[in-house]
């Protein structure tokens, strides 16, 4: 073979390896696009990890709801037909995810059976359990496993609400994580727990008001139905729970009738009203503008404003709003106020907050109707809030849903001389030894309560309802040093429809229930 | 002292353990996405070196006793197997590659291109006497033939490099100006017909030009990036992330980039460098031998092994590093598949064997 041929040879080797290794070397140095971005990223996921959700907790440290161990991962969109066919094999219907946005309850046993199946985007504990049961469901309020969507959940969620992490996984081209973490707890480790609350709530005590609750209300036929039990001293909410038409996990909006009635009387007690003076509405009709407000039961010869309070009379209770507003123009809008109405409950659960309308709104008719609590709007905190100012004499307690030593109050807020309250509460007290609310009588122990009949409006005719009403009781005992106050409301009982007759049997039952759990023993004649 | 088959015996070496690694750690995330064991990839790549070395004696030992008498047998069994492979291969990729013989699949085209050599050498030295203006347009037509089955199943690539092999071969063993130029024409031609005939020749040339939006675009991009993860020194050995699916056959036709992207250019062993260089090696060494063994027979295949082995290496990391249109050629000895390595290290073993002749004769 003749030299100059092998150098050619030779030439053609150097000259190919050459060109090959140039560009090699040009290519690595200069780090085109898009290729360098694809080397850097396209290899990496970013799966967001999210820590457990705060537990929550009754005032007894017993757990009302916490998130279990089980996982929910959020699968690729891309899901093959034999990744699909692999997770059929381990009893998981990925149909059924699809219905839940891709997301897959996982067991950790079956996360090992599974870990070469590493398809998913997110990860979070998911399963939610509620141990307290029905009775607690709806104040508690449901989750997404992450985040809180109603009730306690909802409201307290920026405490219980866990943290998120972005842990990064290598990714297969498909969207799956390569290689599968050997475990997910390990890397849930890593992020935030959500923080854990204790709510002033007693298990044991919502429980078993639910039933009674539920009990009552299918006895008169009601739409629903809600109690509250709550601590005067301590403005600690212990149960509150519903039945029906009426939420708690939202505060709702209603019309408190004959309830109502204590901000009219307030104020004509502040202004000198004397109760043994007569109102003179024998017949229990009252007349203005054309307009007539009515007595369910006419006072007759027991006209005075005591009886008016006792008996519940709606003209009397209206008389003295008008007269009392020639005195003094707004002042029952304005004791209104100082009783907390038009302002929010705030005790973490998502309200409606009722504003209440200007007074210079407000004709004759309106004040008349608004002294006994019709055409007006309140939720049952504030009702609630307003008789614990009357139950404490004056001093002003905010409720609360947490557990609490120290209630939360407001020392310059005086809604109210202390003799005025002193007088009301005789009045109250009144009420259910001889009044509208005999039916919550409890022997030996002195309550002291008021009844609520309010009607509705019927959606058909946009008048007042003749049959269907909302009928309430509320209370608080022992009366001289209260510790407890009941609220209790039925929506449309159809059996009785009085507060009176149909509310305040439960108040009783409720009152004796709490009694039994907390003050075994201490009233004798129990 | 005989340097030069020390050094071959490493390059082939290193060739191998290149081979080696790259295989394992495809296997490693093959076995963990298909819940296979790695046993069974391991007995098969034990299987594959097994032949390879038997490959290797067979080819020292041909080279002993000489396969001039066989040349034709040869030739006819190569287009034997080409013809059976158009009539009853299997298909895999929309291509009749494959035969299946005994529960071994294997690739005739591999085989073949050896094969022709052996055939053009008793051509060469029988009736051309050492020269090879003599015999230079029969050559031609027979590897034109040759390639053309080839080329039907379709296998244009090694069709392709084939015919180039074979046409520098004549070139460098002293064809006239003429024929160069000639021939280099109709090849030009037949290269255009190709394009024009066969829809993925096409194709990829397009993909090459940065004209087609066809989804093996990504190969070559993803190619590419894997070289560009590799950098200097790599990701580290088994770390290589474009196994996970972005480069499809990262252990068969992007083998190169695949390995670059674990070692980088300089990482030791497998850095693309090393490996660049390693074939190298063996081809210098095999031209030297030719330029002094004396039998023209000999020296024909040695030389024709030699480059052919170069030509397919270098097409590989040249589609590899983008400066070719993709093909689906593997890298010797480092790809997987069995016909490659088999064929190879036949080749490589007549080369070998060539060298330890080049220094009796010097």
């Amino acid at each position: 073979m003749p030299g100059r041929n092998l150098a050619l040879a030779r030439i053609f080797l150097l000259t190919v390896f050459g060109i090959s290794l140039i560009r090699l070397i040009i290519f690595i140095v200069s780090k085109p696009e898009p290729y360098n971005t694809l080397s850097k990223k396209q290899h990496i996921i970013t799966v967001k990890v999210f820590g457990k959700r705060g537990s929550i907790y009754d005032r007894y440290g017993r757990p009302i709801a916490y998130t279990g161990e089980g996982l929910a991962l959020e699968v690729i969109d891309t899901l093959s037909k034999e990744d699909s066919i692999t997770l059929s094999r381990y009893g998981i219907n990925f149909n059924r995810f699809k219905l839940h946005q891709n997301r897959m309850g996982l067991s950790p046993f079956l996360w090992d059976k599974i870990k070469i199946m590493a398809l998913f985007k997110s990860i979070q504990y998911n399963r939610r359990y509620v141990p307290c049961g029905e009775g607690c469901i709806r104040l508690i309020g449901r989750t997404n496993g992450i985040y809180g969507l109603s009730g306690v959940e909802y409201g307290f969620d920026s405490i219980l609400a866990p943290g998120i992490k972005n842990v990064k996984f290598i990714k297969h081209a498909n969207g799956r994580i390569y290689p599968a973490p050997t475990s997910i707890f390990t890397f849930n480790a890593g992020s935030s727990d959500g923080k854990d609350i204790t709510l002033s709530i007693d298990m044991v005590l919502q429980r078993e008001v639910y039933k009674l609750l539920r009990k009552r209300v299918k006895e008169l036929g009601a739409k629903g139905g809600l109690v509250i039990v709550a601590n005067t001293r301590t403005g600690e909410i212990l149960t509150l729970t519903s039945v029906g038409s009426v939420y708690s996990d939202k505060m709702f909006l209603y019309e408190p009738g004959s309830t109502f009635k204590i901000v009219v009387y307030t104020e004509g007690l502040e202004r000198g009203l004397n109760i043994y003076d007569r109102c003179g509405e024998k017949d229990g009709v009252f007349t203005i503008n054309g307009v007539s407000i009515r007595d369910v039961v006419p006072l007759g010869d027991k006209d005075t404003w005591f009886w008016a309070v006792v008996k519940s009379s709606n003209a009397c209770a209206s008389k003295l709003a008008i007269k009392l507003d020639s005195l003094k123009p707004n002042g029952l809008y304005r004791r209104a106020l100082l009783y907390g109405f038009g302002e929010g409950a705030d005790i973490g659960i998502y309200e409606d907050i009722p504003k209440l309308e200007r007074p210079s709104k407000w004709s004759k008719v309106k004040l008349a109707n608004v002294a006994i609590g019709q055409g007006i709007q309140v939720n049952p905190i504030q009702m609630l809030r307003a008789y614990m100012v009357i139950a404490n004499d004056g001093k002003f307690i905010y409720p609360t849903l947490l557990k609490t030593d120290t209630p939360i109050t407001n020392p310059l807020r005086v809604v109210a001389r202390t003799e005025t309250f002193k007088i009301l509460k005789r009045l109250l007290v009144a009420v259910v030894d001889s009044g509208t609310g005999r039916l919550a009588k409890i022997k030996g122990l002195p309550i002291a309560g008021k009844t609520g009949t309010a009607q509705k409006i019927d959606p058909l005719t946009g008048k007042y309802s003749r049959t269907k009403t909302m009928a309430s009781f509320i209370g608080f005992f022992p009366a001289y040093s209260p510790k407890y106050i009941i609220y209790v409301i039925l929506d449309e009982p159809k059996k009785y429809r009085t507060g009176g007759s149909a509310a305040a049997p439960l108040f009783k039952q409720v009152a004796l229930l709490v009694l039994k759990l907390y003050e075994k023993g201490k009233f004798s004649s129990l | 002292m005989k340097p030069r088959i020390y050094f071959t015996i490493m390059a082939i070496v290193w060739l191998v353990i290149c081979g080696l690694l790259l295989q394992w750690s495809v296997v490693m995330y093959k076995s963990l996405v298909y819940n296979v064991s790695p046993i069974s990839f391991a007995l098969n790549n034990i299987l594959r070196l097994f032949f390879g070395i038997l490959a290797f004696f067979a080819g020292i030992w041909v080279f002993n006793r000489g396969i001039d008498r066989y040349a034709d047998i040869v030739l006819y069994a190569s287009v034997g197997l080409l013809i059976l492979t158009l009539l009853y291969g299997r298909a895999f990729g929309g291509a009749t590659r494959w035969i299946e013989f005994l529960g071994f699949s294997f690739q005739p085209s591999e085989f073949v291109k050896f094969g022709l050599i052996v055939y053009l050498g008793k051509v060469y030295s029988y009736e051309g006497l050492g020269k090879v203006s003599r015999v230079f347009w029969k050559s031609m037509i027979i590897t034109f033939v040759v390639a053309l089955l080839v080329g039907l199943q379709p296998n244009i690539s090694t069709a392709m490099i084939m015919s180039l092999s074979v046409f520098l071969l004549l070139w460098f063993l002293g064809a006239k100006i003429f024929q160069i130029l000639t021939s280099s024409g109709i090849l030009l031609l037949l290269f255009y017909i190709a394009y024009n005939t066969f829809p993925h020749v096409k194709e990829r040339i397009d993909i090459y030009l940065g004209r087609s939006d066809n989804p093996r675009v990504a190969q070559v991009v993803q190619s590419k990036v894997a070289i560009l993860s590799g950098g200097v020194f790599g990701r580290g050995p088994g770390q290589g992330l474009q196994k996970l699916g972005y480069l499809p056959s990262s252990d068969k036709d992007f083998a190169f980039s695949y390995i670059t992207e674990e070692y980088g250019i300089l990482g030791f062993p497998a850095g693309a460098l090393w490996i660049m260089i390693m074939i190298l090696l063996i081809t210098w060494n095999g031209l030297w031998a030719a330029s002094k063994i004396e039998d023209e027979y000999k020296r024909f295949l040695v030389f024709g092994f030699s480059l052919m082995l170069f030509m397919f290496s270098y097409t590989h990391i040249m589609v590899n590093v983008g400066i070719l249109p993709p093909t689906g050629l593997p890298l010797p000895f480092v790809s997987y598949g069995g016909s490659s390595l088999v064929s190879s290290s036949f080749a490589v073993g007549y080369i070998l064997r060539g060298i330890t002749e080049g220094y009796s004769y010097s």
